[in-house]
Order: structure tokens, then sequence, then C-alpha cells
């Protein structure tokens, strides 16, 4: 497997056109905290959740399937992920006109699923180990069509990288960027973008307790596996960092941000009082590790990656408690 | 009391105005967004409104008009009649610009939005319920001085909320209708004259709850009307009869008043928040719930999500499927 590179700023750039009109172009908020919850820092939100298919994986996608020629997409495109990307790819594939199947793990939220459905792809459900194992080896028997791959992608990560181009357009003089990380294809997109245009602004990966792998290989100094137990943030969190990803994201980020499962629920909670908007737990953990301080202090960007909670959780949520899973 | 009010719609260049100068602003240009639900017609969009700093619309018309006084106005401060939108907008222009903000506010006001106003560095005064309501018409309330800013009835209020308008035809040029919540008058009244002022054949209507829908019944009889007037979760808008001189204005500029109900208002509520991730409050969602219904025609149809401050319990309860 080779390891993957940095995206070149150019291809970020020829993403950002190629994609807009599809995608959309997020606002960057600024959060309106009080002094002792911000500890006096600018805290802004980049609301990837507002995309139509509730996640920023849109971005790579189309990025993806705009570059294909018509032969690569003659028998459709599938792709296998824990809900986001499934949902954008099948988002995607409805825009554009194609077939789609989505191998989606077992764990994925109901609320992904049935959306997946609704927008006419197909589902093949598999546990989540499974899942992980097609990302490794890019590849599921029987599966027809172009592969996406929901991180570890050249053309897939010059999409995602866009949100780092966005940031850096908005607010020029940020100091840090937090971003979830799954499989860490997103994070490295992101970082490669600002850091390339703003060397100094801090780029940190935002986890959870349950799956915090990258933090705890960065203290091992390599790959290292943790315990993977099913929360209600699905849309992050893994028990290994992928090895091809590994040196990418080891030299470009500036650290991890663990948050618990309990501040990561305060924060959804905090977005949708403070933002009016709904974050799913992935997309709120950003926010959670800014609040915590372990991203320094400033002008601090949390990307907002996704929306798609089930609405039950998000109620359990909004009064006071944390769903189980 | 004052002199009898009589509004002409503003003029393009008020619009363009009040665009430049909010501009320079923590005014959010807020997006537009198509709604994700599939509907074979009409072909809605969402002017997310809540994204704005303090969670309404209400910032650009305050932020507007502030900015136009003239300093040695503001020196005793400003002040408002509101307990909710306009009294959080005030504060926090209040802060950005450094002068006091008052909010007169109802006696039974609840304490979480009261401390809203605070957190922001803003102060209220509570009155009596009807002594409150009048201050709408009579704008002097007595041991406040400062200067008043009416929280719809003013020009520079309504050019402030007209760049709602400005935005949604530089977004949408081709947009048919625009339906926006009416509560005092002061969103509608301005996001339609910027629509009428330059796409005139574009249609503008009001959106009123069930329970409290004084615009309807002005508009039927003619004439200003006080009707029955019951509370609901639906708390940014109705009021027991709607201004003159703004139902003499509104009745120049809107088709006319969709009137919707809480259920159909509650599941507008929730379809944004499932499948847009955006929260609104009861009175941002009213529109939304016009256009699904069929009420606003056909067509590219834009709707003015205005606000988003809903308690987190009463939302918790319509995600779960019941009225709050």
């Amino acid at each position: 497997m080779k390891p993957l590179k940095p995206v070149p700023i150019n291809d970020v750039r020829e993403a950002q056109s190629r994609i807009s009109g599809v995608v959309l172009r997020t606002p960057l908020i600024r959060m309106n905290l009080d002094e002792s919850e911000s500890n006096g820092n600018e805290i802004y939100l980049k609301l990837e959740n507002l995309q139509p298919s509730g996640a920023f994986k849109l971005r790579g996608a189309v990025n993806a399937i705009k570059l294909a020629s018509k032969t690569d997409l003659a028998k459709g495109i599938w792709t296998a992920s824990s809900g986001n990307m499934a949902l954008s790819v099948a988002w995607a594939a409805r825009y554009f006109g194609l077939k789609c199947q989505c191998v989606v793990a077992d764990i994925s939220p109901d609320a992904k699923l049935n959306a997946i459905e609704k927008l006419g792809g197909g589902i093949i459900k598999v546990p989540w180990l499974e899942i992980l194992e097609i990302c490794k080896v890019h590849h599921r028997d029987g599966m027809e069509g172009l592969f996406i791959h929901p991180f570890s992608d050249p053309r897939v990560m010059a999409g995602n990288a866009t949100v780092g181009l966005e940031i850096v357009e908005d607010l020029p003089d940020v100091n840090a960027v937090l971003v979830p990380l799954g499989g860490g294809g997103f994070a490295a997109s992101v970082a490669s973008a600002v850091k390339a245009l703003k060397p100094d602004t801090k780029v940190y990966a935002a986890e959870v307790e349950s799956g915090a792998a990258f933090a705890a290989s960065l203290a091992a100094g390599k790959p290292t596996e943790v315990d993977h137990p099913p929360s209600f943030v699905s849309g992050i969190g893994s028990p290994f960092v992928f090895e091809d990803v590994w040196p990418l994201i080891r030299s470009l980020l500036d650290g991890s941000t663990v948050s618990t499962l309990d501040d990561t629920a305060r924060a959804v909670r905090l977005v949708a009082e403070r933002a009016r908007v709904v974050a799913e737990g992935a997309g709120a953990a950003a926010l959670a590790g800014a609040l915590s301080g372990q991203a320094g202090g400033g002008k601090i960007v949390c990307v907002i990656s996704g929306g798609n909670i089930d609405s039950e959780k998000l109620a359990l949520i909004l009064r006071g408690e944390v769903p189980s899973h | 009391m004052p002199k009898e009010l009589n509004y002409k719609p503003l003029t393009v260049d008020d619009m363009r105005n009040a665009q430049q100068r909010i501009s320079e602003s923590s005014v959010v240009r807020t997006p537009l967004i198509p709604l994700n639900i599939d509907l074979e017609s009409p072909e809605i969009y969402l002017k997310l409104e809540n994204l704005q700093p303090v969670g309404s619309f209400k910032l650009r018309g305050i932020s507007n008009t502030v900015r136009q006084i003239p300093e040695t106005e503001l020196k005793d401060g400003v002040w408002t009649v509101s307990a909710g939108n306009t009294a959080q907008a005030l504060a926090w222009v209040g802060r950005e610009i450094g002068i006091t903000a008052t909010a007169v506010v109802p006696e039974n006001a609840p304490e979480t939005k009261l401390q809203n106003i605070i957190k922001l560095g803003g102060r209220f005064v509570k009155a009596p319920f009807e002594e409150f309501a009048r201050v709408f018409a009579t704008r002097t309330f007595p041991g406040i001085n400062g200067r008043f800013i009416h929280p719809f009835s003013d020009p520079m209020m309504m050019a402030g909320n007209a760049t709602i308008g400005l935005e949604i035809l530089e977004d949408l040029p081709d947009v048919d209708t625009v339906i926006a919540a009416y509560g005092g008058g002061g969103l509608c009244c301005g996001v339609g004259s910027a629509i009428k002022a330059i796409k005139p054949e574009t249609k503008v209507y009001a959106a009123e709850a069930v329970t409290s829908a004084p615009l309807a019944a002005a508009l039927e009889a003619n004439l200003p009307k006080r009707i029955d007037y019951s509370l609901s979760f639906v708390d940014a808008i109705g009021s027991p009869i709607v201004q003159p001189e703004m139902f003499s204005l509104a009745r120049q500029i809107l088709e006319g008043s969709l009137v919707v109900s809480l259920e159909d208002t509650a599941e507008a509520i929730r379809i944004l928040a499932k499948h847009n991730h955006v929260i609104s409050e009861g009175g941002g969602a009213v529109p939304i719930a016009a256009a699904i219904t069929g009420k606003g025609g056909n067509g590219k149809l834009v709707c003015v999500v205005s606000g988003g401050n809903i308690d987190p319990n009463k939302l918790a309860t319509i995600l779960e499927g019941t009225m709050p």
C-alpha cells in the first residue's frame, strides 16, 4: 500500500471550481459564547452539516465523479462507509443519474440508512470491521462500478480539502482548525490546504474517548490499536489508524484533541442552542475539543463535519442526557 | 400619542444603503439552501436567518437603525419593547458599539429569555402586560430616556430587513414566491418592499399561525380587527391586532396571509432539523409549513427562516413527535 501524499494546493483549487454549483459553499459563523465558555477565544463553526447530503463527504464524492470518464461510470458507483459517505455518494449518484450501491456498517444510524434508500441508493449491511477491511484493500468481491473510497483517494481528498481552502478564504488570520478524524483522510485533506496557504496555523484532529486511535498512536510513536466500543458518535472513531494514512497525518497534524462522550453530547446541545443547527456527535467533537483548551487559543475554527443524527438521540441530548450508543 | 404614521414602500436606494451599512457590522450574509425533501412541486428554498449571531433576522434592522442615529442621540443609550429576539439583537448591537441597551419586557417573560438579555450585556425593565403592549403605539415609557428603537414599525428597521429580499434576488433571480412570518409586519414589509421594487411579478406572502393570525383577520375585514389570541410554542409572532400603520403598508405589498396549523408548524420544525440540520423557532417554521402544504403555490418558493431561538426542551418534545 502506497502512503498517501499531501494534497497539492492546485488540485484543491481545481476541485473547488469543479464542485462549485453542486456542493454548497458553506458559511463560517462566529459562535456566540460567554467569556467563561470560550476562555476569551473566538470560536467559529464551518457548517458542513448544511450540505444537501448532510456532510462534507459530498465534496470528495462529487470531485471524484466529475473526474471519472463515462466508461468508468457506466456500471455506476459504490462505496463503503459508516453512513455519511454512503449518503453523499447516493446523493451525488442521483444528481448525476448514476446507479449506486452502498456497503454500510450495521451500526449505522437508521436516519442515515433511511435517507440512503430514499435517494435510491442500494444498501448492503455488513459488520463494521468489514467496512474497515474494504477501506484497507479498496475492494469487495461481487461489487461492480467505480469504487469511491471514503477517504483514502487523491480525488476524494482534493474535494474534501476545499473545506480548508474556504476556511482560510473566510478567516485569513485563523490560529487553529479542528477536524474530526475518522479514517484520517479528511483531517489530512483539510490540513494540506490550510498548511499550504498558512503554514503557521495549527490543525488538530478531533477524536472521542471511544476510539481515539490517532491520539494513542501519536503517544506510542507508531500505529496502535485501541478499544472501540459503540457510542452515539458513529461518524468517527476507529480501533486503529490506516497504515497508508498514518505517515501523512503524523506529519501534517499538530496533535489530537480527545473529548469525552459527555463533553461531546454537551457540544451537540451547545451547537443547537447557540448556532441553531444540528450537529452529529462527530461534528460536535471538534467544538468539544476546542472548548476543552486542547487546541490552544485565538481564532479557532471547528469543522462541523455532518448533521446526520437520529431525532430521538438529538432529543435526549437536548434534555441533557447522553445517548447510550 | 405620536403623530399618525403613514409609510411608503421603501426605495431601492434605502435598501442598498442599508446593505452597505450592515456589511460593515456583524450581520451575516446568510445562505439560501434547498429544502431537502422530495416534492414534485413547489421547489422550496430556505433563507437561514437563524444563523445570525443572536439567532434571528432582527439584527439586520437594528444594525441598520442604530448605525444611522447621530452619536449625540445615543448618549443615553437605546431601548426597545420586547422580551425576545428584538431585545437580544439590541443588546448585541449595544455591546458592539458600546452603549446601554434596555428592553421593556412583560412581567411574565420567561426567565431564560431575560437571562439571554443580561448575558449579552443588556438590561430589562418589567411592566404589566397591558402597559408593555401600549408601548408599541406610544413609544414612551416612564423613567426611560435614551433613544427608542421600535421592533418593527420604523422605515430604518424595515430597510434593514429588506436586505434579506435583496440577497434572495441575488441568489435566486428567478424566484416565484417569497413567504415570511408576520409578527409586527416589519419583516414582511421590508422583504416585500425589496422584492416588489426589483422584481414586481414575484409574489410575497405573510404566514401566520392559526392560534394568532391578526393579519388574515384584518385583510378579510379590510381594517385592523381585534382577534381571539392564544399562546403557543410559536411565540415570536402573533398579536391580538395588527398595528394600523403596518397594515396599510402590508396591504399594498403582500399578496395575502397564509394561515397554518400548529401541527403543520411542528412538522416543519421536525423536517428542518432532520433533513436540513437547521433549528428553527416556531415563527421561523410557519412559512415552511405553508409551503409544504401547498398554500404558497408552485414554482420556486423561498421561505425566510426568521429565527432559531427555541427552548431546547420544547424542541426535544417536537422531535419526539408531540406538541409542546
